[in-house]
Parts: structure tokens; sequence; C-alpha cells
């Protein structure tokens, strides 16, 4: 180190008096220090800078005149800030995850009473669809103002790929800058107003357009709980899915809805397994009940079919199979 | 350059130090117990006395390192003190609480600094064509103008160490308590300020 302040100018001292430049500035050096101390500042431009700029320093944090009204008004605002809980450090992970918990909980309650109302219902799922989108469409090709709602499904499915008039009025309509956040504020807005078609329109356009967000992933299982809501099983069940391929928050409702999906579809092989990987990742979950209510069913269902195996089903789970595979 | 520092500079009364403000046993005692209870109640009366306390030296600092007329300068004294009230949990009673919060307050105001570097190398090149427009870093003391060139030039260890000693007044032993290192690490830094002032004065010449 004294090598490297030497090379810049031979006569510069390597050593600084802190203490006796401490001393000077406080003014209680002796006469023969202050001596020597001037001697040092003649030589080193650094030391000499560092008495005048304590001397600015000093001046510097000497209180002014307004500081007071000044300080009483920050304290003001930090206190405010605190007092809205901001005392402890609140990282962005734990506000997500509390956001998800959040998310869970409402797809928790919203499944519970989707499950009772829903039960015993089949619909087809081609005919509403249609029926749901046709007057979207029409609204739209007589406002010429294809911006206002683009309806292009993101995931294929069967029944969107029957219904080309939408498809074709997707392909015109012109994508609007949307962030991920505000698709799915939207899409939330509209499921909170019980518009379930339009939020499901909305969380698809979501995840085509923002693949990677985490919005997205969110949207999977919400969009999937819708689509159950509306009796299209298929396509809930493919939503379901590509939550849980992408290890989301909600996947404990994921799993759910994936189980009741498969229900609804008649897979009831592939329905147990769903039980049972909630049971064995959830042990404690709100549908742990329900799902070994299921299974039991499930089991006792088998166990009847055992015996007459291999001749046509008899009981309702059997009419729902075969219904499924027309 | 050389001749505007020194001799007649000694001769100025600069009385009491901000060390020696900092290190006042019985302000100090009281701040700490202060910080203390806030900490453990969080009762706003108490968080609020104690941020009395600190925020003339939170102010005095950040005004030091930002310079009077920095554009950030109120938010970037709330924001000191926030951190300040976070960090309070995290205080070992190793050294002053003066000398604790101030050091979180010279971080966030070198940090802010560093924010706005490119805004105040701008203004700085206004002020040097003779436009006057003032500046968020110039002020009517030099030294401290020349000096925020200088934190902006250093890596923020050094530059911490440097306004800890120039500005605040504190011992070398003082900042190595209060950076948390060795004492000779923490002449080693000043050392090395030093030697990047005196290169930049020796330039100015």
């Amino acid at each position: 180190m004294k090598g490297r302040i030497e090379r810049g100018a031979a006569s510069e001292p390597a050593v600084h008096p802190e203490a006796s430049i401490d001393r000077a500035i406080a003014g209680k050096i002796s006469d023969s220090e202050r001596e020597t101390l001037e001697r040092h500042l003649e030589v080193c431009v650094a030391c000499a800078a560092h008495v005048a700029v304590a001397r600015s320093g000093q001046a510097a944090l000497q209180p002014l005149p307004w500081d007071s009204g000044l300080n009483n008004q920050a304290i003001e605002r930090v206190l405010a800030r605190v007092e809205r809980g901001r005392w402890e450090p609140m990282r962005f992970w734990f506000r997500r995850r509390w956001a998800m918990s959040l998310i869970a909980v409402l797809l928790g309650l919203g499944g519970a009473a989707s499950a009772t109302w829903w039960k015993g219902r089949r619909v087809d799922d081609q005919a509403l669809f249609a029926r749901e989108t046709a007057p979207v469409a029409a609204r739209l090709a007589a406002t010429r103002k294809p911006a206002v709602v683009a309806v292009n499904p993101l995931v294929p499915s069967p029944v969107a790929e029957s219904a080309p008039d939408r498809l074709s009025f997707a392909q015109r309509a012109p994508t609007s800058t949307a962030t991920a956040a505000a698709l799915f504020e939207e899409a939330s807005v509209l499921r909170d107003r019980n518009q379930p078609q339009q939020a499901i329109v909305v969380f698809r356009r979501l995840q085509r357009r923002y693949p990677d967000a985490r919005e997205t992933r969110i949207s999977f299982a919400l969009a999937g709980k819708l689509l159950l809501e509306q009796g299209r099983p298929a396509q809930a069940l493919a939503q379901f899915d590509r939550h849980l391929a992408r290890a989301g928050e909600a996947a404990e409702e994921a799993l759910a809805g994936r189980a009741t999906a498969l229900k609804r579809m008649g897979r009831l092989a592939e329905e147990e397994h769903t039980w049972r990987n909630l049971l064995q990742a959830y042990p404690r979950s709100v549908y742990a009940s329900q799902a070994r209510a299921r299974l039991v069913e499930i089991q006792a269902a088998q166990e009847s079919r055992a015996p007459s195996e291999g001749a046509p089903a008899a009981d309702g789970i059997g009419r729902e199979r075969s219904a499924s595979q027309h | 350059m050389r001749s505007a520092y020194h001799k007649a500079d000694l001769t100025v009364e600069i009385g009491t130090t901000a060390g020696e403000r900092a290190s006042d046993p019985r302000g100090d005692d009281q701040l700490t117990n202060l910080a203390t209870l806030a900490t453990r109640t969080k009762d706003p009366v108490l968080v609020r006395r104690f941020l009395e306390g600190i925020a003339p030296s939170v102010r005095g600092v950040c005004r030091a390192v930002l310079g009077p007329r920095h554009v950030e300068l109120e938010d970037i004294i709330q924001e000191c003190l926030i951190k300040i009230l976070r960090a309070l949990p995290s205080y070992r009673f190793e050294g002053s609480i003066v000398h604790y919060t101030n050091r979180i307050a010279l971080r966030a105001a070198i940090a802010g600094r560093q924010r706005g570097r490119n805004r105040e190398q701008r203004d700085r090149a206004l002020v040097e064509q003779g436009t006057g427009n003032s500046t968020s870093g110039q002020d009517s003391l030099p030294g401290l103008w020349f000096l925020r060139t200088l934190i902006d030039e250093l890596p923020t260890v050094q530059a911490e160490v440097v306004v800890m000693r120039m500005v605040l007044g504190y011992s070398v032993e003082e900042i190595a308590v209060a950076t948390g290192v060795s004492v000779n690490t923490a002449k080693s830094r000043l050392r090395v300020a030093k030697e990047h002032l005196r290169q930049r004065l020796g330039g100015e010449a």
C-alpha cells in the first residue's frame, strides 16, 4: 500500500496523521504538534483537503432553522407508512404467498359451492359453447370494433376447433397491449360479476399472450374451475393439468378439480388416482373427506362390477363411462 | 487547488465533531433505551420520540452526502428513517446507536446519490458551462461539493469511510466499529480513499 501511495508523487507521505488532524479540528492540538501537522499539510494535499472538507462538513451538519419543520413532516410520513404495516420488512415472496393462499381459499369456497350446484348435471359442452359465443361475435361484428373483446381460446380443444366463426373472428381481432396483471384483474372482475364465459375468454387471452407470467399459472386453476362450473369437464381438465404441470400454487385445488372433471367424464381409474394423489400430498386438505368418500364409492362400484366383469355396466358410474365414450 | 486548503483552515474553530456528539454518553443511552423500547413495544409515541432524536443527525448526513438542494433529499431522508426502523431489531448494542443509524443513513444516501449520478453529472456540466443553474450537489461549501464528486468515484465502502471520517468526524476506531471491520481494514480503506483524493487533486492542480 505504501508503494502504491508513493507511485503518484514521491514527495507525498505514506502515513497520514489522522490523530493529529482530529485534535486540530477539535482545537485541542499542542503548538509543536500543530507545526508538525502544518508541515505535513504542506506536502499532503489529501490531508489538507480532509481538513477543509471537515470544516465544510461540520457546517453542513449544523441544523438549519427550517429543519425542525421538515423533520416533523418526514416523521409524520414515516409513521403513517409504519402504521400501514411497513414496520417489518415485507418481502415480495411473502406477499405473493399470502395472495396465493387467499386465492386458494377462494378457489376452495368456489369449488364447494359449485360442486353442490353442479351435482348430477351434465351439459353438452359444444352446444353451450356455441350458444354463449354467438352473441359476443354478433355484437362485435355489429360494432366493427373487434379490439373490444378478442376471443381466441388459447388451448386448442375439439370444441374450439368446431367453432369456426369464433376462430375466424379472433384472427381478425387486433391484440391489445394489456399487461398480464391487467388481464388477470379483468378476468377476476368478470368472475366476480358472475360472467364466467367472459372471464374464461380473458383468462385464455392471458394464457396465450403471457405464457410464462405468474398470473397465467394461476389462471389455469381459475379457468378450470369456471369451465367445470360451465359443465365443460374436458376443457377444465386440460386447464387443471396445465396448472399442475407448472407446479402452480393452487395445486390442491387443481387436484380436486381434476378429480371432479374426471368423475364427470367417467374416467374412474384416473379419478381414483387423482384423489389418492391429493390425499398423499395434502392429507389435511379441505377436500380430504370428499376424496375419501369418493374413493369408497369408487371401490364399491368396482367391487360390484367385478363379478359381472365383461358384462355391460349396470350402475350409474358405468353409464357415465359409457356416455363419455360416445 | 492545494493552496485553497490547509493552514488557514486549521485556525477555524470547528467545535464539537459529529463523532463526539454521537458518543455523548447520556444522549446515546437515552436513544438506545428509546430504540429498545420502540422496537419491543412498537408504541407510536416511543417510535416518534426515537425518530425525533435521530432525525437531525440523519438529515445532516443526507444533506452532507446529497447536497442541500438535491431533488430527492426529503424522499431519501424518509427512506433512511424507515430503513432505520426496520434495522433496529438487528442492533446488537455494539457501538453507539447514533453511529448505527448514521451508517444506515449514509448507505442510503450514497445509494441515492449513485442512483442519480447521471442527472448529477448532467447538471454539473451545465454549471461548468456557466449557465448558473443550481445543481443538486452544489452549495456554498465547495469542499463538500468536491467530496460528493469523490463519493461518486469511489467504491461504496471507501465512500462510506471518507464521509464518516471527513464529514462526520469519526475516528478510525469509530469507523471500524460502525462498519464492523477491523481497525486495520478501516485504516486501509481510508488510506486508499485519500490516495484517490490526492490523485484527483493533483490532476486538478
